[in-house]
């Protein structure tokens, strides 16, 4: 029983943290404000320091940690996960903490939220059967859908909240549907034992099957892959700029490790190939197509969310054929940096448009280099490390995801994704054109706080160190 | 064949109760279609040797939840004027349902029918009991239930900070 409670501790802090800081709110109310961000920063950093410490002892051990009647399932693999998830976390509080003094809007109830969010997203990458797998992401999902309507004052905020609520409860109704039929077809909920209830029950295996799509329909939503992805830019529009990084990478990593998980774990279906073909594919080319013509900046940045999602999908669609190590690392990786890059750049766009958001067209860049070039510096090195220009981290995540494509043989899925990533250097490097522009708009943009500061060079750092770093 | 007529029976007043749910303008009426579909689905798991489920369908559901949303109803009084009445486009729904089912539903139920999928089975001998209910849900299930506290907190607190007026 200790066990639990040791291996667990950043989720635990998290928890505690987050009724602490919603107590700070009940008690001091707006006096007890300014220390909002310092408490939660305080907890992200000690889960932080936590997920380390497990990380070495799980790692010394080298076995996975089985808790609470093996609900929950602790390897290496879910620890890099849970320390990219805080790592969101932590950029996504650090831009907050200018954005939401910027609006007037600090309250205790958004550090609550986001803290729940995280600790959903920890909950979902340790679950280890389809029950609590779905718990979590409905504490991931709820906290989030009240974060993109947190600004209840603007109107597109509201429309994001709903365009997020409503297909994200006919999501969740689709999967627990399939989680139903996977369960009549195969007796377990448990991952490691859906291969064994399969193969006692062949008979049943059609019921699996469309156990199993409307089980990946649901988690497609989460991560907008192409069919399910049109609630994606409208949501991360209107919501505010750092929370729309936290919905585009904080929940991807949380659902994409539960999703090689499953894979890995469960099973390997034999058809399962051309489904991720088409998914990748279509991802791609439709996210970054519609990214071409986005004049917002904020849409082509979800736009791209949805591309760099299926990117990602090219690591699964050979899932059977390779290492299990190798496609882990690949996007493990892959989403490490798109965390740093997505964010960063959300972040800045926060810092950018000023009260109400109003400055989130390409044309409202233009001339930034002449007053505050450190700034658009950063901005341009995340542009360029979102379209993959080496050196920057960007690069190497799509060198790893289309290596793994090459070495299992789909050559051709490949050259699809090095030609998408041709066609988004066009929009991404049309960002730094209109920032090197000339212009005589005198829009005065607000002053830095050393938060805002800290977090671009976090992101710029992540962006150049990553590829530095050696994954056990 | 007294179990099939009686399922045919519940299995028609649930559709159609349903249906009335979602169509009625005036939303008092539309929440007592749904307390008979309510009723109809318990009766459906009581069928299904799930006694315990059919008396929380009951409790939780016809009673609970019905009266809350009922509550809101009469406190947002709404006046005969606020009430859009919908005007349907029936072939266009008819056909979108037809669409539905045949392109869904029906290939599913077929495959399914011809696995032995439906086959009967024996269940054990406490199936459906409170206890066992019980032990699944503290037992084995701990954790995710203990999280559904969490769960529960934040959709409190997610839905003050959605509803509070002032920013």
């Amino acid at each position: 029983m200790a066990e639990e409670f040791v291996v667990l501790l950043p989720l635990w802090i998290i928890v505690i943290g987050a009724i602490g800081v919603l107590i700070i709110e009940a008690v001091w109310g707006t006096k007890g404000r300014s220390v909002l961000f310092a408490a939660t920063m305080a907890i992200l950093l000690l889960a932080f320091i936590g997920e380390i410490m497990v990380y070495r002892w799980t790692c010394a051990g080298a076995q996975d940690i089985f808790l609470f009647n093996r609900v929950l399932k602790i390897s290496a693999l879910t620890n890099l996960f849970v320390l990219s998830a805080i790592v969101a976390a932590i950029l996504t509080i650090l831009f907050s903490d200018h954005y939401l003094i910027a609006h007037a809007a600090t309250t205790g109830e958004y550090y609550f939220l986001v803290l729940m969010v995280v600790a959903g997203m920890i909950n979902v990458i340790l679950s280890h059967e389809l029950v609590t797998f779905l718990v979590g992401l409905e504490l991931l999902s709820l906290g989030s859908y009240a974060l993109a309507g947190y600004f209840r004052n603007r109107e597109k905020s509201i429309e994001a909240a709903l365009k997020y609520y409503l297909p994200g409860i006919f999501s969740t109704a689709i999967m627990v549907m399939g989680i139903a039929f996977i369960f009549g077809a195969t007796g377990t909920t448990f991952f490691d034992q859906l291969n064994q209830g399969m193969l006692q029950m062949p008979h049943r295996s059609i019921a699996f099957v469309f156990g199993f799509i409307m089980l990946l329909a649901g988690i497609a939503f989460k991560l907008t892959l192409v069919p399910f992805h049109a609630y994606a830019p409208d949501v991360y529009e209107g919501a505010s700029a750092p929370i729309s990084g936290l919905l585009s990478t904080g929940i991807k990593i949380a659902v994409f490790a539960s999703l090689v998980r499953i894979l890995g774990d469960a099973f390997q279906l034999p058809s399962g190939k051309a489904m991720f073909v088409f998914l990748s594919t279509a991802t791609m080319a439709v996210g970054n197509s519609m990214a071409l013509k986005q004049e917002n900046i904020k849409r082509m940045l979800a736009y791209s969310s949805i591309a760099h999602a299926g990117y990602m999908v090219i690591a699964l669609v050979s899932h059977s054929a390779i290492p299990a190590r190798d496609m882990h690392f690949a996007i493990g990786f892959y989403l490490l940096a798109y965390t740093f890059m997505t964010l960063g750049s959300f972040g800045i766009l926060g810092w950018l448009s000023g009260r109400e958001e109003r400055f989130i067209y390409l044309k409202d860049l233009a001339g930034i280099s002449k007053r505050c070039p450190a700034i658009s510096l950063a901005l341009a090195v995340l542009m360029f490390s979102l379209a993959g220009f080496p050196p920057t981290a960007g690069f190497f995540a799509k060198y790893y995801v289309f290596r793994l494509a090459i070495v299992s043989g789909d050559l051709w899925l490949a050259i699809f994704g090095i030609l998408n990533s041709f066609i988004s250097a066009y929009y991404y490097l049309r960002v730094v054109v209109y920032i090197m522009m000339k212009n005589d708009n005198d829009v005065q943009l607000p002053a830095l706080r050393l938060s805002l500061k800290l977090a671009i060079l976090l992101s710029i750092l992540g962006t150049f160190a990553i590829p530095f770093i050696s994954f056990p | 064949m007294v179990e099939s007529l009686l399922f045919i029976i519940l299995g028609a007043v649930l559709i159609i109760t349903a249906l009335l749910g979602i169509t009625r303008t005036n939303p008092i009426s539309s929440s007592l279609c749904l307390v008979f579909a309510f009723l109809s689905l318990a009766s459906l798991y009581a069928m299904l040797s799930s006694a315990f489920v059919a008396a929380i369908q009951v409790l939780v559901y016809a009673g609970g939840i019905l009266v809350l949303i009922i509550f809101v109803i009469m406190i947002m009084h709404l006046n005969e004027k606020d009430l859009v009445h919908l005007k349907p486009k029936y072939m266009l729904m008819l056909v979108t349902a037809v669409i539905v089912v045949a392109g869904t539903l029906a290939p599913c139920l077929y495959v399914l029918s011809r696995s032995s999928f439906f086959a009967a089975q024996t269940l054990p001998e406490n199936f459906g009991s409170a206890e066992l209910i019980g032990s699944v849900l503290f037992e084995h299930y701990l954790f995710p239930f203990e999280m559904l506290s969490l769960i529960l907190l934040t959709a409190i607190v997610g839905v003050m900070v959605i509803s509070k007026k002032k920013l």
